[in-house]
């Protein structure tokens, strides 16, 4: 595979950053969406494809950079299959066990052995369908290279099930559940794996990342949720007795509630900042490198704010919310290139697929939400 | 002459270009060199309001059009789709969403149900005879099904009390299972399979502190009885079974982009309330079991107000101590409809019977 290497030459000076600004709004949204869910609705699901797509336009197309919009070229037909097969391989897992144990332990076999091939059949999908500047993205991470990637995550979340299942005793079971503390290595791995095999033109990313840093990230996003967990806790604590009386009783439970809720509202943006700060600033293509500059509180408070404001407008606030946490994400991150854009072309493609696997690709599957 | 950029698929370089056009085709101005393209072959992505307008090009090229979009799309005639012209406008917007709470309103109240009625019967009754038999053998293994360490005799009455109880043709073969369990404490619930099971400390509830099986002990265990019974004849099992299946995978489909919780709480409140709506049934058909059988609705709450009792008196139940308004939406969450609603309906109906004793 063709790729450009950065010729010495190359004025490191010349690195500029490349204007970034999303053109779309959040009231425009808001009415492509409604309209999309209610025909979703209408056909009992059907519809959900064509409005994906649409929404995948919405933001590619309203995202300029450098003077130039993305696109997403996907097609309602492919979409539509993949959520089929997925809505088929959920209910398998729901139920499987319920028939047999040997038919759940079939299904879950089947579901290892076929969810990294999915998991990668929705990155090309959404890669090699989506432009910029008349030039498809691709992802060139072999089928071999999901399953490295992506099976830890898989077993740790059907271990459990599948040890209860075959009538594992309980402490084998617990003993499983310990394996969860792996989880942030384990999401590492596959993020990583997201990262290393991006392809633009005849660009190919490659990242610096490795599935361990996750470890900080997660610990530091523990902490924000038991600290505020606690805040709240001694905030119910001291309300309650200072009120006293019938609400001394109840108070404790809401308490209970609303820390718990906090906790997950507080801890999740502070992580999802994190992880993004951490891949981005460690990928980069030849010659284009970025800067992510997700501010972790203004983050949590951006999304504190859309989590309140879509609850009591019983949902109906949520595309403004999309529209919002989008364009915060642009604008903290920086595009920076030393390469002009005339040196970036298109992927030779060999064959088949530019991915260079030699397999023939089963059409591919977009199994994401 | 409008101006636009021009990628021609092979670089990334942003070729400025000129537009011009004729009723049958686009010429593109590069730089002096001219490329006529028939508009047939031009495909235009779905114009939003402020995105640069973008014309698919044959052979894959694209071009991009920032300023000037309104004379592109006057001079490309762009007509609108219908579902296009719905997002632009307000009140289209508004008459969708209209459209999509009828739309969830009926199907919450007819299609779902129906929907459940119909995978409910149309599954088969072996079906209905293997998962009760799974499910009876893991209650086995999980120590839940422990033989009675009630008095043969008092088992033999039991027996007889269910063998006077059953409809004369029921759907299965209906069968009952005393156990002594602790794990079940005074409780009773049917498998899909017809079987039954009573729990040992129901029974002694019902006999009272003189542990005597008299009149009043028959005719509360003939209340929970046929309950039970009714809950095997009206298929409850699986109409759950169909019923979470619809809602989760409706649910999914329609609020799968929200966060995972939100996901979730739709199919977990709405299952609930079908759940008291099947318990009301139930206990419409438990009553006229029991009438058919001498006995009366008011059995049946006298034996919800004994487990109510009984359960405050264990401490297991806060509901109590919680202020009114607090009771009642927990009440409508919960799984079980208060115990007053139930009690209350059958003391109605225990008034509708001709007082005769």
């Amino acid at each position: 595979m063709e790729s450009t290497h950065i010729e010495p030459g190359f004025d490191q000076a010349a690195e500029r950053e490349l204007d970034a600004v999303f053109t779309g709004s959040g009231a425009e949204y808001f009415r492509i969406w409604i309209v999309n869910l209610s025909l979703t609705v209408l056909t009992l699901g059907i519809y959900s494809a064509w409005a994906k797509v649409r929404r995948l336009q919405y933001f590619d197309r309203n995202t300029v950079l450098d003077g130039a919009s993305f696109d997403f070229h996907g097609k309602p037909w492919a979409v539509l299959r993949g959520r089929l097969l997925a809505v088929g391989l959920a209910l398998g897992y729901h139920y499987g066990f319920g028939f047999s144990a040997n038919t759940g332990l079939a299904i879950i076999v089947a579901l290892l052995l076929a969810l990294p091939l999915l998991l990668r059949g929705a990155l090309r999908f959404r890669l090699s369908n989506t432009s910029y500047r008349g030039l498809h993205l691709g992802f060139s991470g072999t089928a071999r290279q999901a399953y490295l990637a992506y099976l830890p995550m898989i077993l740790l979340f059907t271990l459990p099930t599948l040890l209860q299942g075959i009538g594992a005793p309980l402490a084998v079971v617990g003993l499983a559940g310990l394996l969860w503390v792996s989880w942030p290595a384990c999401h590492g791995l596959f993020k990583c794996y997201q990262h290393q095999h991006i392809q633009y033109g005849n660009l190919d990313s490659r990242t610096g990342a490795t599935a361990t840093e996750f470890f900080g990230p997660y610990m530091k996003a523990s902490l924000v949720g038991v600290l505020g967990a606690f805040a709240l806790a001694a905030i119910g604590g001291i309300a309650a007795a200072a009120i006293g009386g019938e609400a001394a009783t109840y108070l404790p439970i809401m308490a209970g509630l609303a820390t718990a809720y906090v906790a997950y509202l507080a801890s999740g943006p502070f992580l999802q900042a994190s992880i993004t700060n951490l891949m981005w600033n460690q990928t980069d293509f030849q010659g284009v490198r970025f800067e992510s500059t997700m501010a972790p509180w203004p983050y949590i408070r951006l999304q504190a704010k859309n989590a309140i404001l879509t609850l009591l407008t019983l949902g109906l606030y949520r595309p403004f919310a999309a529209v919002a946490t989008y364009r915060y994400r642009l604008a903290h991150m920086a595009v920076l290139a030393i390469v002009p854009a005339g040196t970036v072309v298109a992927a030779t493609a060999t064959g088949a697929s530019a991915a260079g696997d030699g397999a023939a690709d089963l059409l591919d599957f977009d199994i994401s939400w | 002459m409008i101006d636009a950029l021009y990628y021609d698929g092979l670089s990334a370089t942003a070729h400025p270009v000129t537009l011009t056009f004729s009723p049958q085709s686009l010429t593109l101005n590069h730089g002096g060199a001219l490329r006529s393209i028939p508009r047939a072959q031009l495909a235009l992505g779905e114009p939003f309001a402020r995105a640069g307008l973008a014309l698919a090009l044959p052979g894959g090229g694209r071009i991009e059009v920032h300023s000037g979009r309104e004379e592109l799309l006057a001079l490309l005639n762009y007509r609108p789709g219908r579902i296009e012209r719905l997002q632009a406008h307000w009140p289209g917007a508004f008459a969708g969403m209209l459209a999509m709470l009828c739309a969830l309103w009926f199907g919450y109240h007819h299609g779902i149900p129906a929907a459940t009625e119909h995978l409910a019967e149309a599954m088969p009754v072996d079906v209905e005879l293997s998962i009760g038999a799974a499910a009876e053998t893991a209650l086995t293994d999980k120590g839940l099904l422990v033989p009675s360490r009630l008095s043969d005799e008092r088992l033999a009455e039991l027996q007889a009390l269910f063998k006077r109880l059953q409809p004369a043709a029921p759907r299965l073969p209906l069968r009952l299972v005393v156990s002594s369990a602790p794990a079940i404490r005074a409780n009773a619930f049917a498998l899909p399979n017809g079987t039954i099971v009573l729990a040992d400390e129901l029974v002694r509830l019902a006999m009272g502190a003189d542990n005597q099986w008299d009149r009043e002990a028959e005719r509360m265990v003939a209340g929970v009885l046929a309950h039970e019974i009714a809950h095997v004849e009206q298929r409850h099992n699986v109409r759950v079974l169909a019923r979470s299946s619809l809602l989760l995978g409706g649910s999914w489909a329609l609020f799968g982009d929200f966060s995972a919780v939100a996901a979730g709480l739709p199919a977990l409140v709405a299952q609930m309330s079908y759940s008291r709506d099947m318990e009301t049934e139930a206990d419409a058909y438990a009553v006229a079991l029991l009438r058919k059988n001498g006995y009366s609705a008011g059995d049946l709450a006298d034996l919800f107000e004994l487990l109510d009792q009984y359960v405050r008196s264990k401490g297991l139940n806060a509901e109590d101590e919680l202020p009114r308004w607090m009771r009642d939406s927990l009440s409508y969450l919960g799984s079980h409809p208060a115990m007053d609603e139930r009690v209350s309906t059958l003391r109605d109906m225990q008034d509708e019977e001709d007082p005769v004793e």
